[in-house]
């Protein structure tokens, strides 16, 4: 009446509903596995480069001007 | 109203009144549902309060009223058993206010207010969360096990947990959706048949005489659905209960 089936896993018993919360645990953490790691999204518009060189060049070039503009308010 | 068959489901708003929050409005849909509330209770208060009424001398409607409790009780005894007729009431009341909110809309000019997937839906999704907190105060951790029936092989277990618990997730649609789809259909089909009716009446009585017997069978049809539809209502939600309080 109370749901109390029991599975024998490995020789022990285990009831159905730690059998369900376990399983549920389980799916939930493999759902976790598989999502995408959430990068560090930044604001900033996309920097359109043709090559990697260029591509450096503008991130050193932007950092650069930051650092600037932050020592210029301090 | 005679071009669009959804036309009829519009809902208006009859007085205006808007909180900080939330709209309170009194529309078309939620005034058909006081008065069905309104003539379910009105129904039973005169079943009951007849003077003349005894126990061997009825009127009509204490017999009406008698006979739906009784179909209602033994239905509930059926599927959930003589120690848990304490959840009568709530199915009876349900098994009423659905009954009469899907008769009011088949009066000309009515409204139901099951039609719209809102009401059913949020009915739905309130017995599905309550029966789930009835079987988790009843037995914790253990009610988990709803989601393993009894005899099934450890190989299936992952597969038939996700299926569980998407079925008792489903439930909570299910139950309202099937409500309003049906009283919603066959509106719209009365609406089309009575839009036909209207455009072939001046052209010949032949084209009159079979789309009005097919709109009187249909209106026959939609009462019988009114009625059956409160009644599927009733016996699910009984189900859902009883599968929290017995588990499998």
């Amino acid at each position: 009446m109370a749901g109390g089936g029991f599975y024998t896993i490995a020789g022990r018993k285990v009831a159905t509903h730690q059998l369900a919360i376990g399983g549920l645990v389980g799916y939930g953490l493999l759902i976790k596995a598989l999502m995408p790691k959430q990068k560090d999204l930044k604001a900033d518009p996309p920097i359109k480069a043709s090559s990697d060189d260029e591509f450096k060049f503008i991130e050193k070039f932007i950092k650069e001007a930051e650092a600037e503009d932050a020592k210029a308010h301090h | 109203m005679l071009y669009n068959p959804l036309e009829q489901f519009t809902v208006n708003k009859i007085i205006s009144l808007y909180t900080v929050y939330y709209s309170m409005s009194l529309t078309n849909s939620s005034l058909y549902f006081i008065i069905a509330a309104i003539i379910s209770f009105f129904i039973f208060k005169y079943s009951a309060n007849i003077p003349y009424v005894s126990l061997i001398n009825k009127n009509n409607y204490s017999i009406l009223t008698e006979s739906l409790y009784k179909t209602i009780l033994k239905m509930v005894k059926e599927q959930i058993g003589d120690k848990y007729t304490i959840y009568m009431p709530l199915i009876f009341s349900l098994f009423i206010i659905i009954l009469v909110s899907n008769l009011v809309g088949l009066i000309p000019y009515g409204f139901s207010p099951t039609a719209l997937f809102a009401l059913p839906l949020g009915l739905s999704v309130t017995i599905i969360i309550s029966v789930t907190v009835i079987g988790f105060v009843k037995y914790h951790l253990k009610y988990f096990s709803v989601l393993l029936p009894s005899g099934t092989p450890l190989g299936l277990v992952p597969l038939l947990l996700v299926v569980e618990l998407l079925s008792y997730i489903a439930r909570a649609f299910s139950l309202g959706i099937r409500l309003a789809a049906n009283i919603t259909s066959g509106h719209i089909l009365l609406n089309i048949i009575s839009g036909f009716l209207f455009k072939t009446s001046g052209i010949a009585l032949l084209f009159v005489i079979i789309p009005f017997t097919l709109f009187i069978a249909l209106t026959g049809l939609e009462l019988i659905v009114a009625i059956l539809q409160a009644y599927v209502w009733s016996i699910l939600t009984c189900i859902y209960i009883k599968d929290s309080l017995i588990l499998h």
